[in-house]
């Protein structure tokens, strides 16, 4: 049985609700069982890393997570009002700049939404490549970009989903860092949760809280000291 | 430097058409000189016809503009119909399988059953040019659609899913660039099938019109006329093709820079 809510906006003197709630939560494609009784609570500011190996479920729970999904078992609650989700490959409209990508889940119109896009690409190091097509940047720019588009809907919850994937050495250290300062400096907000789903252990975001590892569907919590 | 290389090789283009044309134009003088007499008029003698023709108000008034008018109404009657039956198919595939039968009769009925279903529906005049028009072009821009929806990315349809992105929005920045450049290609390719089978139908049934100049020029025997009225007809497909066309092409691939 499974039963998705989407709560309205909290009133300031609501206590906090968890962003994300995943009870006894199970799906599968086909005959594959991707999940299995996965129990997962994300609070806003929390920032989380899934690991696991390739095919292990990682992308289908962050899809759960965001609501692009409904798993055939178990029970989802989101109060998640705006997401931020860089993909593993930057997902850009070839044809349009890079501008009007970060813009486009934004009011393209309302000049707040894009000052602060614009100040979003200054923040990810792109404020000369405004007016770039994604197929005049690199892989790492084109990366970069998909981050300041996550960043400029002001999410209560970012989703970095490998977002190193495809990047080679320097630039994988330069992207981490960059997130590891945009994020963990606030810049989006500072109740902003984070789910990161890394696969490599080097990769994993410097002041992670809390590690889950998910394997054959089932998700477990790795030991603090060991993350 | 590098303005003086693009223009460089832009004359190397024009060099190259001018030659294509003059290529053209040679073999066409040869075949006429050979083997020419009532079959194939020169390309001198054609360019007489046509200036003559172009003198006479009738030809402005009785033959271009009825056939420009029919064709583009038909045109356009085939870019709504086929377009919002594509747009349909290409977003729910039943629909498509739905359709098949439909499409397929269309685009593999020949033009000259069509002129005649046409005539024996509407009579002959002007709403069977435009309809048979229609039923042509539509199933190009139909299948265009159909298969440029279907082939936009899902990852990008993902994302603007993801991120809540309004249907309007969805529809101008993401569908509609990814379908304009076989849409383009398709609305090329039915105007010059639409302009063809107009032609026939004007030749077979109507009192006016491009077709009905060109029954003309073939009952009095004269060739030159004949092929004149063939090279107004593609003038007209080429100038629809270089302002319109050219128009929605720049409007809807253009990219995105202000």
């Amino acid at each position: 049985m499974t039963r998705q809510t989407s709560l309205a906006p909290q009133t300031p003197m609501a206590p906090l609700a968890p962003l994300v709630r995943l009870c006894d939560v199970g799906h599968c494609f086909g005959a594959h069982r991707v999940l299995r009784k996965v129990n997962f609570t994300l609070e806003a500011g929390g920032c989380v890393v899934l690991t696991g190996p390739s095919g292990a479920g990682k992308s289908t729970l962050t899809r759960i997570m965001t609501g692009l999904l409904r798993p055939q078992e178990g029970i989802v609650h989101l109060t998640v009002r705006r997401v931020g989700f860089v993909f593993q490959e930057p997902r850009l409209l070839p044809w349009r700049t890079a501008l009007q990508n970060v813009l486009l889940p934004c009011d393209a119109h309302q000049p707040e939404a894009r000052r602060y896009a614009l100040e979003m690409l200054e923040a990810v190091g792109l404020g000369r490549a405004t007016s770039l097509l994604p197929g005049e940047l690199s892989g790492g720019m084109r990366q970069r970009v998909s981050l300041a588009r996550a960043l400029a809907v002001r999410p209560d919850l970012l989703i970095l989903d490998e977002p190193f994937t495809g990047l080679d050495g320097p630039l994988r250290e330069d992207m981490k860092a960059l997130i590891e300062s945009l994020v963990g400096a606030g810049q989006a907000g500072a109740a902003m949760a984070v789910v990161q789903v890394a696969h490599h252990h080097q990769d994993i975001l410097s002041h992670a809280s809390a590690q889950f590892r998910l394997e054959r569907g089932t998700l477990t919590a790795v030991p603090t000291m060991l993350v | 430097m590098k303005n003086s290389l693009r223009i460089l090789k832009l004359r190397r283009r024009l060099l190259w058409r001018v030659l294509g044309c003059a290529l053209f134009l040679g073999a066409w003088q040869w075949a006429a000189a050979r083997g020419g007499g009532l079959a194939l008029a020169s390309p001198l003698e054609t360019w007489f016809a046509l200036v003559d023709m172009a003198a006479q108000p009738w030809f402005w008034t009785q033959g271009m503009l009825p056939t420009l008018g029919r064709v583009l109404a038909g045109f356009g009657l085939g870019l709504l119909a086929g377009g919002l039956l594509g747009w349909i198919a290409g977003i729910y595939p039943e629909a498509a399988l739905l359709l098949l039968p439909f499409r397929w009769v269309l685009s593999s009925v020949p033009g000259v059953v069509l002129v005649i279903l046409a005539m024996l529906w509407c009579g002959v005049g002007s709403g069977m040019i435009i309809l048979i028009v229609a039923l042509t072009s539509a199933p190009t821009i139909y299948m265009a659609l159909q298969e440029g929806l279907g082939a936009v990315d899902p990852a990008l349809c993902e994302m603007v899913r993801l991120y809540r992105v309004p249907l309007r929005k969805r529809f101008t920045e993401l569908y509609l660039p990814a379908v304009a450049a076989p849409l383009v290609s398709a609305c090329v390719v039915a105007l010059g099938g639409g302009m063809r089978v107009a032609i026939l139908g004007e030749t077979l049934g109507a009192s006016q019109g491009l077709g009905y100049t060109l029954a003309l020029a073939r009952a009095d025997l004269n060739t030159p006329g004949l092929y004149a009225v063939a090279l107004v007809s593609m003038l007209l497909v080429s100038a629809i093709e270089a302002t319109f066309l050219r128009c929605l092409r720049n409007k809807l691939c253009g990219g995105g820079r202000p």
